[in-house]
């Protein structure tokens, strides 16, 4: 299974996924106009995850600053793992905000509520 | 001039020189040599001689004196008889003398052994002239009276008993003998032509000649001896004129014999005396010239030897420089030559190597060359490609970018116009910064007065997205504010909201997919004012509002909704929408913002702004005169964002109470 990469940069976000590891990760800021087409490979390797062998997946994400377009796709992707999480694998998704953020704590809670899976939100 | 030539001329020049060298010296030193060892043998040659002659007179003085003393001869008077018989005896026991003859003093010849002349009185001259002089015996060379032939007189006085002179006692010895004396003692001596030998007297007339006899007693020696030696009597010497050699030998004496100081003079030419000489030069010089052509020889040889190797590396060197690598010299030698062919070898094979492996890097670098033109080539075809692509992209630019800067001024036109609110707030500003030309921020104003209200409805939406998008929503927004007023007393901002969720649901609704997970619609806040009772309604979806009251803040959030599609519900009642009232007095001051300055990425690490941070700020600046406030939030954005692109659509407006 290919590891899902996205070169950062100040305005995109580092994307990292690993399922050997069990690792999917996401840092930085997403200012992407059109996320959906960065986002839709990592769908497309989720999906295979979830038809894999691999049992287990630790979701790491600590995004500063995202745009509308980026948390419709952070929406999608919880749905996503969701439902990878209703098939049996062991799916933890922590999400880090800045504890001075009171906007990134709110959005960890919007995207729990309206994704409905459980979000462990961390303030750094 | 070639090598070869070279060393030719070098070691013929070295031959050549030593040669001459050894010659001119061996020549010089054996000269010297040989014409001491010739002019000594010459000299001793002459001293032998005229020390023979001296003994020769010497012994027949002393045969004389003998003689006279026989008593037959000093009788008183002489038997004749017995004289002659007695003479005859002598003369037969001594062959040498040719005759003897007896005087008496009178110079009459009383007997002779030849029995010549007898009876005769002989001349007074010769011996004669000395014979009464107290002289025992003397010795004289003439032409004999009795013979007439040269002779050698030897003449000694007779004495009586006593010893009174009664006759004179001759012997004769013929000149020729003198000759014999002077061959045979002088051993070695030439006897060819080539060695003169003569005997001088005083006088020098020729007493003796080996080889001018019929000179003798008639004629003088040449005049050739030089002067000192006759002045000064020298014994002995040599001199010489221009083609002869003379070594003379004065007469000494022997034992009691005095000497007549006669001359003995052997000459030779210098032709015969240094005719061994001659020989000896011709013999060294054959030698020499010999050497000469064996080194001459040996020279060109070894020359050739030398030079022959080297012309095989000129010839080579040659050949390399036209750029033939194959060539090899062969040559064994063990010498500086053999080394340099060997070296030369070397070399040559490194320059081939050399030339093959540049031969191969040209070729390389000709293909690479090759290789860069064509894509050069390529380069040049997508740069033009480019070129055109970047044409066509400026042309779509420019009319985009028109396309929008119209679209602004539809924006712009509208957007409320600010200056209606100059007439309700004491101050006033609206921070309004699109990202992208258009904006999915915008405001919205309404002055409502009728006979049941007076009111300043305002709102603050932030569309999703931004640009193009964001500005087609926006569009949607305020017609939905605007038809959310008409047709209504209730002005409430909760009802307004529910109002315009529901309008823009209804408008949106045909257009996406019931699966799609999307929030398309905007996040809005609306304040309205009672201009009568001085009051303030609140109501927001993701918007708060930040109120500064009696030096006190106080932010108010509104409802974590979007309006628009949401994924639980789509329509929104007005109870679900929290309202919230205030008082409002003269100096209050509140803040109405979309997310676009909070969410700013800047600063060091790239981070947000943060809704702390801009609160913060905004609480150093509330004292501030409203359009300095305005400016200000500009200069601190400008100093977080520095180059990083602006992340969203910019809406602040902040409203000062009369």
């Amino acid at each position: 299974m290919e590891k899902y990469l996205l070169v950062p940069s100040p305005t995109t976000p580092y994307i990292y996924f690993n399922p050997e590891n069990a690792i999917l990760e996401m840092k930085g800021n997403s200012t992407l106009i059109n996320a959906w087409e960065v986002f839709s490979e990592l769908y497309e390797a989720l999906a295979n995850f979830k038809k894999s062998i691999y049992s287990k997946l630790n979701v790491n994400i600590q995004l500063d600053y995202f745009n509308t377009s980026t948390y419709k796709c952070l929406l999608e992707t919880m749905i996503c793992l969701k439902d990878i999480k209703s098939s049996g694998k062991n799916i933890v998704v922590n999400w880090y905000y800045n504890i001075e953020d009171e906007d990134a704590l709110e959005h960890g809670e919007d995207i729990a509520d309206l994704s409905g899976i459980q979000l462990n939100l961390v303030g750094i | 001039m070639n090598l070869y030539l070279k060393f030719v001329l070098l070691g013929l020049s070295l031959v050549v020189f030593t040669s001459v060298t050894i010659f001119l010296f061996v020549n010089n030193t054996v000269e010297n040599n040989l014409e001491e060892s010739i002019l000594t043998e010459h000299s001793q040659k002459a001293d032998i001689s005229i020390n023979n002659i001296d003994r020769f007179i010497y012994e027949r003085l002393n045969d004389v004196k003998n003689f006279a003393k026989l008593s037959v001869f000093r009788e008183e008077e002489p038997n004749l008889y017995e004289v002659n018989r007695t003479l005859s005896e002598i003369s037969h026991s001594n062959e040498l003398y040719y005759s003897f003859s007896f005087f008496d003093m009178n110079r009459f010849r009383l007997a002779d052994s030849k029995g010549l002349s007898v009876g005769k009185q002989h001349g007074l001259r010769l011996y004669w002239t000395h014979i009464n002089d107290n002289t025992e015996a003397i010795m004289d060379i003439s032409k004999s009276e009795s013979v007439g032939r040269v002779v050698l007189h030897f003449a000694s006085v007779v004495r009586n008993n006593a010893n009174q002179p009664i006759g004179v006692f001759v012997g004769r010895v013929l000149i020729e003998n003198l000759y014999a004396v002077i061959s045979n003692q002088s051993q070695g001596m030439e006897s060819n032509n080539e060695v003169k030998m003569d005997l001088l007297d005083d006088h020098l007339n020729i007493l003796y000649s080996n080889h001018e006899p019929e000179k003798v007693l008639i004629a003088k020696y040449p005049e050739v001896i030089p002067e000192e030696i006759l002045k000064q009597k020298k014994k002995e010497g040599r001199f010489s004129t221009e083609d002869n050699l003379y070594f003379y030998h004065r007469q000494e004496g022997y034992l009691s014999f005095p000497g007549k100081d006669w001359l003995f003079i052997v000459s030779t030419s210098k032709d015969h005396a240094f005719a061994s000489l001659a020989e000896m030069r011709i013999t060294i010089l054959i030698v020499a010239f010999v050497i000469l052509l064996l080194s001459s020889g040996l020279t060109i040889y070894l020359a050739r030897i030398i030079s022959k190797p080297l012309k095989k590396l000129r010839s080579a060197a040659v050949e390399i420089s036209k750029g033939n690598y194959d060539v090899q010299i062969e040559g064994n030698n063990k010498d500086e030559i053999g080394y340099l062919i060997r070296q030369f070898n070397v070399t040559t094979q490194k320059l081939k190597t050399k030339e093959s492996n540049e031969k191969k890097i040209t070729k390389q670098l000709v293909e690479k060359n090759q290789e860069i033109q064509q894509h050069q080539s390529k380069i040049i075809t997508q740069a033009k490609a480019i070129n055109r692509a970047y044409k066509e992209i400026k042309t779509q630019h420019t009319m985009v970018h028109s396309s929008l800067s119209y679209a602004e001024k539809i924006q712009n036109a509208i957007l409320p116009d600010e200056k209606l609110l100059s007439d309700f707030f004491q101050d006033y500003f609206v921070y309004y910064k699109p990202k992208d030309i258009v904006s999915g921020d915008f405001y919205w104003f309404k002055h409502v007065k009728n006979r049941n209200a007076n009111h300043l409805i305002i709102a603050c939406a932030d569309c999703s997205g931004h640009g193009v998008p964001g500005a087609f929503l926006s569009m949607l927004g305020i017609n939905a504010l605007n038809n959310a007023i008409q047709y209504t007393t209730d002005y409430n901002p909760s009802a307004l909201l529910a109002k315009v969720n529901n309008d823009i649901i209804n408008t949106l609704s045909q257009n996406f997919s019931e699966n799609e997970a999307v929030q398309e619609g905007m996040e809005m806040a609306i304040c309205t004012l009672d201009l009568t009772y001085n009051t303030m309604k609140y109501a927001g979806v993701g918007i708060p509002l930040l109120l500064y009251k009696n030096k006190e803040w106080t932010l108010t959030k509104g409802n974590k909704l979007l309006l628009g599609r949401n994924f639980s519900k789509d329509n929104l009642e007005e109870q679900e929408i929290e309202q919230h009232s205030f008082n409002l007095s003269s100096n209050d001051t509140f803040y109405l913002y979309s997310d676009g300055f909070k969410d700013q990425i800047g600063g060091k690490e790239h981070k947000k702004y943060l809704p702390k941070r801009f609160r913060m700020y905004l609480g150093m600046i509330v004292q501030k005169a409203m359009m300095i406030q305005k400016n200000l939030l500009e200069k601190e954005l400008q100093e977080w964002k520095q180059d990083t692109p602006q992340t969203d659509d910019m809406l602040v407006m902040g409203f000062r109470v009369k």
